[in-house]
């Protein structure tokens, strides 16, 4: 069996990685972009976004990622719909697996992202759905004047409990025993909420209920129950972890890629951009990531052909 | 006739990936599986969701029985649950 080599091989098809694409297809590299779920990644989505410039009315997450969509079509990034199993670096090429078959390319780029994160907490998965959520923007209408608890210390866990404070009737805001992110934005916002209570030093231990939540479990110094109807996971982490552990790809303390200046990460060929490096969880910076890193294996694939 | 129901939101990033899917995998079925899309942003639409305890989206059912919650889910499983609906 011969296996094509591709110049690129893109892993994950949000902004970043589809940016990535833009630039090594336009110029000529055989690029193949291998994404999951959906293209667009998590800024695919009906949420207005402002702040991309260039678009000075807003656009939706949607319009906007099928725009990137269309463009990375144009110059003929190939795409393939797979789960990406593991990753093998043999110095002058990469070795791709998906669930499907075995793909080779001189370049990998890492463009996963970052997901939510399940804790495996007591209750967790029977109350899936139950009143055990991951998303605020989709789920938080069903808790209208309830009683909710958001678990998580990041940005998106703040951004969701005052979501949810202009619906539901209270909510308890748990960071966890560590505490909020340090310099975690709009974390002063929360005490401009009555409704919001934040409740720090412990850690949410279990979940329990009949049918649907009636409570959580919290444990530190203390014991505390809390009446709840509704609990946020909103814990995230990098996509793909072990992926790039097994790789041998070096992460820091919460699982981000270590990358340079040039995106390219500790080892050579393969690069990373967008939530996977942590670089800010904005589309214009991902985009950005791709970009740069994009630039830095045009330079890299002609070094090699010559 | 098998009848899947999608309880979804339009303002969900997670729905229209669920949506797509199953109307991809009922048009396979022509006229034996009928598909419903419920929008929980409707007044109606949330009643009838928090009728069935709904309180996540997208929510997925076939023949009356819950049988996902959120996406993405596999294809194979909703071919297994609409097979099975099938009787076959």
């Amino acid at each position: 069996m011969v296996m094509e080599i591709h110049d690129v091989i893109i892993l994950g098809g949000g902004p970043a990685g589809l940016t990535a694409g833009i630039y090594t297809a336009r110029h000529g590299l055989r690029t193949l972009l291998i994404e999951r779920q959906q293209l667009g990644g998590r800024a695919w989505g009906p949420h207005w976004i402002e702040n991309f410039p260039g678009f000075p009315e807003g656009i939706t997450g949607s319009d906007l990622m099928d725009r990137f969509i269309a463009q990375t079509r144009k110059f003929g990034v190939e795409f393939k719909e797979e789960t990406v199993v593991g990753l093998k670096d043999l110095g002058g090429t990469k070795i791709v697996t998906t669930r499907g078959g075995f793909y080779q390319a001189r370049v990998v780029v890492i463009t996963t992202g970052r997901q939510r994160q399940k804790l495996s907490i007591p209750g967790e998965e029977d109350f899936k759905g139950r009143g055990v959520c991951y998303c605020a923007i989709c789920d938080g209408p069903f808790f209208k004047d309830q009683v909710v608890a958001v678990i998580g210390s990041g940005k998106d866990a703040i951004e969701d409990a005052i979501r949810l404070a202009e619906i539901a009737s209270k909510v308890y805001a748990i960071p966890g025993s560590k505490g909020y992110k340090e310099g975690v934005e709009d974390l002063e916002k929360l005490s401009e909420y009555e409704n919001i209570e934040v409740i720090e030093g412990l850690d949410i231990e279990s979940i329990e209920g009949n049918d649907l939540v009636t409570n959580i479990n919290l444990k530190g110094e203390t014991l505390r129950s809390l009446d709840v109807s509704g609990v946020f996971m909103v814990l995230d982490t990098v996509s793909t972890a072990d992926l790039m552990k097994d790789a041998g790809i070096e992460t820091d303390e919460v699982g981000c890629i270590k990358v340079d200046r040039h995106q390219m990460t500790n080892i050579k060929g393969i690069y990373a951009a967008g939530d996977s490096v942590c670089s800010g969880t904005q589309i214009v910076t991902a985009a950005g990531d791709g970009g740069r890193a994009a630039l830095a294996i045009l330079r890299y694939v002609r070094s090699l052909k010559r | 006739m098998v009848k899947i129901e999608v309880y979804y939101s339009p303002i969900c990033p997670h729905c229209a990936g669920a949506k797509k899917l199953v109307s991809q995998v009922a048009s396979r079925y022509g006229g034996e599986v009928e598909v419903e899309e419920i929008d929980t942003f409707t007044m109606d639409g949330m009643k009838r969701g928090m009728a069935n305890n709904i309180m996540a989206v997208p929510t997925v059912f076939v023949d009356g029985e819950r049988k996902f919650i959120g996406f993405p889910f596999k294809e194979e499983d909703l071919l297994e649950s609409i097979e099975k609906a099938l009787g076959r």
